[in-house]
């Protein structure tokens, strides 16, 4: 099996209009053998300066996700615990607020024979297989995410407060397409989810095996930051699709797939209107799939 | 030849090389072709035009787009025609400036005529085709050309038509974002005939300005720029423009905006 990475942002019409940074980040690379990961981070829009809340939150996952070779775990919440303390050590050092850490968190690892996914927010996972695509939206009511730097500034009571008036405020959407001319069939291919707060709070971590009995092998792995559902003329899964079409998986594939996207969108509507991230985990594998020699490595420097 | 590059041919019987695509690392390129004319008439000024080539491949190292050129050399001159590529000699393909040494660039000798339709239309006709592969590839491309000539076609297999039609397609914007093609034409008249004849003289430059004018108009190139005599400042000044005009088409690239005409007074 051989793994690309690569990964995008992009900053979105609302606050190139408001003179605002980009505040969604992305993060993607090898983690050793056959080994690779994604991770997404987009920062909440009325926080503080969470364009660097995101970035630290990427950075501090990466760091914690690194802990976790020697076993090879990623599965544990083991990794949640290091990414936060990582993430209010670098609070401290560099003197911010925990309202400039408020941002979301979704990574993925390949590892082996199997996916390991871990949201905590909200945004889209997609796993693209041979015959088809699942795709997962997390949603949170009021459109007010949970943030992993709720929990380091002792504010998960007013959040949950904030939600008390909902039993499940986290949606998740599970849909699952199938590319035409599959020989598979499926019936009910859209699953509503409703999940509680204190489960949201603790981030959805689920484990896919990278061969699906329907859908065949993985081939892609992606995450993306909410910008992904805002734009303009654009339904969610068309933009997945779009955004997954690699016509080549060597160098900067994920960046120039972004760009040649939002040059497309454009001609058609605003373009994305939030800001917009997302991270590639590529496998590939047979032999004949391969166009370069690339490694994870090396698509990704 | 090695594994980094990859051969094409296009038209009847015209090659080019090119970095091989997967192992490009920026997402967005600037496409660059450099064709010097190699006919007889540059002999005595070989060493300035080839100081030329080095300091405008040179100064694009400092610019700060500079990992997202991809220049080809070539010459062009009836001695070639035997070659494949018809009467143009390709010094290197599409490559990557940081695979560039310009000190081994290979001496010119001028002799023969001058293809110049050859020149160009392997010149253009070969951007418009790597251009394709990486457009393909979702790159986001734009380019630039300059033919250097000190005199009008007379010796070419590829026709008029043929360079225009290129040319054409080069700027509809359908391959790449842009481009821009420029002539510059040089004057090799020397100091020797101007003492003995400064009427031939002048009646030779003008008629070489006046070719070269209208082969640009004719063919569709989007500028003719006259840089004068061959001499060394002179040189050094055309050097400076090619590598500017190299740099401000990098910065444009991704406005999405046409091809515009860059002022130059060599």
């Amino acid at each position: 099996m051989k793994l690309f990475t690569d990964h995008s942002f992009h900053i979105g019409e609302q606050h190139l209009r408001q003179g605002k940074p980009c505040q969604d980040y992305a993060l993607s690379g090898s983690l050793g053998r056959e080994t690779a990961y994604a991770i997404v981070s987009d920062g909440c829009s009325s926080g503080g300066m969470t364009d660097i809340g995101s970035r630290l939150m990427t950075l501090a996952t990466l760091r914690a996700l690194h802990e976790q070779i020697p076993s090879n775990d990623f599965a544990t919440r083991d990794s949640d615990i290091a990414r936060d303390t990582y993430l209010e050590s670098s609070r401290l050092n560099l003197r911010l607020e925990t309202k400039d850490l408020l941002a979301t968190c979704l990574w993925a690892v390949v590892h082996k024979n199997e996916v390991v996914i871990n949201v905590t927010g909200d945004g889209v996972v997609a796993l693209e297989f041979e015959a088809g695509m699942i795709i997962k939206t997390f949603s949170w009511q009021k459109n007010m995410p949970y943030y992993p730097a709720y929990r380091i500034g002792g504010m998960d009571e007013p959040f949950t407060e904030n939600h008390s008036d909902n039993l499940a405020p986290l949606t998740i959407i599970e849909s699952v397409i199938v590319t035409p001319g599959g020989d598979v069939q499926l019936t009910n291919n859209v699953v509503t989810k409703g999940v509680s707060v204190r489960e949201g709070m603790r981030g959805i971590v689920y484990t896919e095996s990278i061969i699906n009995t329907a859908l065949g092998n993985l081939r892609t792995v992606a995450l993306f930051s909410d910008g992904i559902e805002q734009i303009d003329q654009i339904e969610t899964v068309s933009a997945v699709k779009a955004l997954l079409s690699f016509k080549s998986v060597s160098g900067q594939f994920a960046v120039r797939r972004m760009n040649r996207f939002l040059q497309d969108v454009k001609k058609q509507g605003r373009g994305p209107i939030d800001d917009i991230a997302y991270a590639v985990i590529h496998s590939e594998n047979k032999e004949t799939d391969h166009v370069n020699n690339q490694t994870t490595e090396k698509s990704n420097t | 030849m090695n594994d980094t590059m990859n051969d094409f041919s296009f038209g009847s019987g015209f090659q080019f090389s090119g970095a091989t695509i997967d192992n490009l690392e920026a997402s967005e390129y600037t496409l660059v072709t450099i064709a010097l004319d190699e006919s007889g008439s540059i002999s005595g000024f070989e060493s300035q035009i080839e100081d030329m080539l080095k300091a405008a491949v040179g100064a694009c190292f400092s610019s700060p787009y500079s990992n997202n050129l991809l220049i080809r050399v070539i010459r062009f001159g009836s001695q070639y025609k035997h070659q494949n590529g018809n009467g143009v000699d390709e010094i290197h393909g599409f490559k990557p400036l940081s695979e560039i040494d310009v000190n081994a660039y290979p001496n010119l000798r001028g002799g023969g005529a001058t293809p110049l339709n050859d020149g160009v239309y392997s010149s253009v006709g070969a951007m418009n085709q790597y251009a394709e592969s990486l457009v393909d590839l979702d790159f986001a491309v734009n380019g630039i050309t300059f033919v250097i000539s000190d005199g009008g076609e007379n010796a070419s297999v590829a026709t008029a038509k043929m360079v225009k039609d290129e040319l054409k397609k080069s700027v509809t914007g359908e391959v790449m974002e842009s481009h821009l093609s420029i002539l510059i034409g040089i004057n090799i008249v020397t100091d020797d005939m101007r003492k003995r004849n400064p009427t031939y003289a002048k009646q030779i430059e003008a008629k070489v300005e006046q070719d070269l004018e209208n082969f640009q108009r004719d063919a569709g190139m989007s500028q003719f720029i006259w840089a004068g005599e061959a001499t060394k400042s002179k040189l050094a000044k055309l050097a400076e423009f090619v590598s500017q005009s190299i740099s401000s088409t990098s910065q444009a690239l991704g406005t999405g905006g046409p091809s515009q005409n860059i002022s130059a007074t060599i």
